[in-house]
């Protein structure tokens, strides 16, 4: 293989793992604090990206006004924080009603409003079951002339943020006082709450940071490969899911480095299966199934006794 | 004793629906057009798909999006089979059953052993790899066009409205057939298994019931049935695609099954009927119909966690069934049991021993370890030094496991009473009662002699256990153990550990919360039990006496005999009733 086709492939794989990574904190903050698992996560992630395919559509004219890299910020603010706001919402309707009782009914619920969601764009947005483009605000290619055909600047952006936002959501977790009491109310609620931490403010903050995360990562989908489907929300969150299973779903490093082997095994069966592409998502399936079945072996999460 | 009819007993439903039922089918046989005819169709292949699901969803408790997959499995074997080989229209349902057992039994390692939240991850995996798989299956699945499939019927030499016809009454065929299978395993151990597990598995382990094991059984049936419908899916509608086979439509089927509770197969099978009808009838809806099942799924889980039918029945007679035969009374003897908790050690050295048919009365402060040493016993925990042997002198055994001890005649009740809410709670003294039965899943299906009697005599042994009692649980059998007052509850769970003609009887505090007269009451039928080797945890010195236990206190990690001559410590260490 050749040396430019080689970085193009690194480029893009870290793209990926970044924007798997994104989802698989977001994941793991929910079911940390929550003990729930976010069947919604995904639809999050396409509201956030949606939200930037309405900005277009209300001003066509931004691309040309202001400059690339101010309008890949605007694209990005959009994304995180209409994100959140969703997020809010959906912990609003699905969640709060159902603190305290069986983690079951909340995964319900969250499965109910992701597909209400899902289903609704594709009804209501035109045209809303085929792709929506998002132009790439910055179209420069890097390297172009150093190594051949040159990588997308956006892509390598999407390399450089997604990971510093890991790394900072990680050292906001370890260092600072809401990251503590995060921490503090993801190992007890209760305690928590006794010894004076604000435990619902931190839960809420919680789910904000989480779908904010998803948001971003949906933004940088959308500039990386130029278009946005309402049911991408799935295949993603399956790709979150199978990497927060890595870290046991309850370690964020452990949930980072499985979407990164993630992205680096889908990009091995790409290039050595013959015809690999269309196979991808199911290395994700595999991934999930294995960390799942490794898990179980362990004991881990065996028979969780639901008291309705 | 009400004589159960023989419309119930075949499926579930009484006299009065079963006609209802016929009528409202054979109208629409006699009278509909093509159209309608195909929407009934349709509904009843869901209400097949609703009642497979709900033996993983509404039974076991396990959040299932993978069944859709063995539909899927089904439904392209079928498909292949009718393009290739036969077309004839009966050869679908089996070849569908088979695929989506195989199905079922290559992904049952993997998903088996997961609980609650890991299994609904695994599902939703096996769902769209299911989906990866049949997009880009070359010749074998026709790919995202899918596939049409022959019509078992040259369509040319009949009217439209006869096939129509014709598929209706076929399907119509399945689900009975479906729905009777589902009914017997809802009244059978396995049916009663799997809910329990769901509830509490650790209960459920104490009378025999593996949480894997229910599990095993929960996922195949459900992949079986699930493959029949998808086989038939594919001959009555002549044509699949992936797209059949979405998360969508499993989210839809898991939906018709938490709406109805999906314990009582036929509220499933009429909810997913009712569902598909709502929709057709409420055209304006149509186009919106998915989001408005998304808005429904979270609207039921805030409001009716548990369903919205919570029906009860039993298929079986009691009357004219034999007594089971009575189990030898064991005699227990331990050595220098030693069990600690993260370093902290509770029993140091315990020796104690229990000839057949004594009874014990054991008492000691709080967290002398008096459970603990009962869980010992009852092969949930297991002790890290000493021997522990159960049982006559030529057939002394270990309780290694729950499961273990359960078979081999351990029976109990715990310190706070652990029912099962979604069973009735005539239905948890059966739990205890079927640790001795012995019919295999193939007897349910099949509805064989076996099972039948075999039933019977379980149903027989629970209701003189029951009405042991007199008015205290009998006029709430039916209805959930949570209706139940507390002592009832405590009664319940004494009547199901008794239900299973026990060898070793072990009672944690079985009369706390009730007032003097109540304690009376319970300790004398305590005592005119039979034979049983009897070991009762408590503090209230009256029980003691009237059932003439042997005492033995638990101090210091030890257990001494209250009569035999004490060193310094616990002589007037007695605790009476709060």
């Amino acid at each position: 293989m050749s040396t430019s086709v080689a970085i193009d492939q690194a480029i893009a794989l870290l793209a990926n793992g970044g924007m798997y990574a994104l989802m698989a904190v977001g994941i793991t903050f929910l079911f940390g604090l929550l003990n729930l698992i976010n069947f919604a996560h995904g639809e999050v992630l396409v509201i956030g990206s949606f939200a930037v395919v309405a900005l277009l559509l209300l001003c066509p004219a931004l691309q040309v006004a202001l400059p690339g890299w101010l309008v890949l910020c605007l694209f990005l603010a959009t994304g995180t924080l209409v994100a959140a706001g969703a997020g809010l919402l959906l912990e609003r309707v699905a969640i709060r009603p159902l603190l305290g009782q069986a983690p079951s009914r909340m995964l319900v619920a969250t499965m109910g409003a992701g597909m209400c969601v899902r289903e609704l764009i594709m009804q209501w947005w035109p045209n809303g079951a085929s792709p929506q483009p998002i132009p790439d605000p910055i179209p420069v290619l890097v390297g172009k002339g150093l190594w051949g055909y040159g990588v997308p600047l956006s892509q390598i952006l999407a390399v450089a943020v997604t990971f510093g936002v890991v790394i900072a959501v990680g050292v906001w977790v370890a260092h600072t006082t809401y990251g503590r009491w995060t921490r503090a109310v993801a190992e007890d609620f209760e305690a928590a709450l006794l010894v004076g931490i604000p435990a619902r403010r931190v839960v809420t903050l919680g789910v904000l940071i989480g779908c904010g995360l998803a948001g971003l990562g949906g933004v940088f989908q959308g500039v990386v490969y130029g278009s946005v489907r309402y049911d991408m929300g799935l295949t993603l969150m399956l790709k979150g899911f199978a990497a927060a299973v890595v870290g046991g779903l309850t370690s964020l490093r452990g949930a980072v480095a499985g979407a990164y082997l993630l992205a680096v095994l889908e990009g091995v069966i790409e290039i050595l299966v013959p015809g690999g592409r269309t196979y991808r998502d199911l290395v994700a399936c595999a991934v999930l199934l294995t960390g799942l079945a490794i898990a179980a072996s362990k004991g881990y999460g065996a028979a969780q006794q639901e008291r309705p | 004793m009400t004589v159960m009819s023989w419309p119930r007993r075949i499926w579930g439903l009484g006299p009065g629906a079963t006609a209802a039922m016929l009528m409202i089918g054979g109208g629409l046989l006699v009278q509909s057009n093509a159209y309608w005819l195909h929407v009934a169709t349709l509904g009843l292949l869901y209400a097949i798909l609703a009642v497979a699901v709900g033996f993983t969803a509404g039974m076991r408790g396990l959040l299932d999006l993978g069944s859709i997959a063995a539909a899927a499995a089904g439904a392209y074997a079928a498909a292949n089979v009718a393009s290739r080989a036969s077309s004839s229209l009966l050869l679908s349902p089996v070849v569908g059953g088979l695929a989506g057992a195989l199905l079922g039994v290559v992904l049952l390692p993997a998903l088996a052993r997961l609980g609650g939240h890991l299994y609904v991850l695994a599902s939703l995996a096996v769902c769209q790899a299911v989906a990866v798989l049949l997009i880009n299956g070359g010749q074998a699945t026709g790919g995202p066009d899918g596939l049409a499939v022959p019509s078992w019927l040259d369509v040319s030499r009949s009217n439209p409205e006869a096939l129509a016809r014709i598929n209706f009454a076929a399907t119509a065929v399945l689900l009975a057939l479906c729905l009777g299978m589902a009914v017997r395993f809802r009244c059978s151990r396995f049916g009663r298994g799997c809910i329990a597990a769901a509830d509490d598995a650790v209960a459920a382990g104490c009378f025999a019931v593996s949480s894997v094991g229910s599990a095993r059984v929960a996922i195949l049936m459900a992949a079986v049935m699930s493959g029949a419908a998808g086989g038939m899916y594919a001959r009555v509608l002549g044509y699949i695609a992936p797209g059949s086979f979405s998360l969508s439509e499993a989210l839809i089927i898991l939906a018709f099954v938490l709406i109805a509770g999906g314990t009582w197969p036929p509220g499933t099978a009429a909810i997913a009927c009712g569902g598909v009808a709502a929709t057709e009838g409420l055209r304006v809806l149509g186009e919106y119909r998915l989001p408005a099942f998304g808005l429904l799924i979270l609207l039921v889980a805030i409001r009716f966690p548990r369903g919205i039918l919570f029906r009860s029945f039993s298929l079986h007679n009691a009357a004219d069934a034999d007594e089971l035969p009575r189990v030898r009374s064991l005699k227990v003897h331990a050595r220098g049991i030693c069990k600690s908790f993260d370093g902290t050690g509770v029993l140091q050295g315990v020796d104690f021993d229990a000839s057949a048919g004594e009874t014990v009365g054991l008492s000691g402060a709080n967290g002398a370890g008096k459970t603990v040493f009962l869980n010992l016993l009852s092969g949930i925990y297991q002790p890290e030094h000493g021997q522990l042997t159960l049982g006559a002198e030529s057939d002394s055994w270990y309780p290694d496991s729950p499961a273990t001890a359960a078979l081999r005649g351990v029976a109990r009740s715990f310190q706070s009473p652990r029912v099962w809410p979604r069973l009735s709670a005539s239905e948890n003294v059966l739990v205890g009662a079927q640790v001795r039965a012995s019919y295999t899943v193939f007897d349910v299906l099949v509805g064989s002699r076996r099972y039948w009697r075999e039933e019977a005599q379980l149903l027989r042994r629970a209701d003189l256990e029951i009405d042991a009692f007199g008015d205290c649980i009998r006029p709430r059998a039916n209805n959930t153990p949570l209706a139940l007052s507390y002592a009832n509850r405590r009664r319940l769970e004494i009547a199901r550990a008794l239900a299973r003609c026990p060898g070793l009887l072990l009672l944690d505090e079985p009369a706390a919360g009730m007032n003097p007269e109540e304690t009376a009451e319970l300790a004398s039928y305590l005592a005119n039990v039979g034979a049983v080797t009897r070991i009762v945890v408590g503090h209230k010195p009256q029980v003691f006496e009237l059932l003439n236990a042997t005492r033995w206190d638990a101090v210091g990690g030890r257990f001494v005999r209250a009569d035999e001559p004490l060193g310094l410590e616990s002589k007037g260490k007695e605790h009476s009733a709060p």
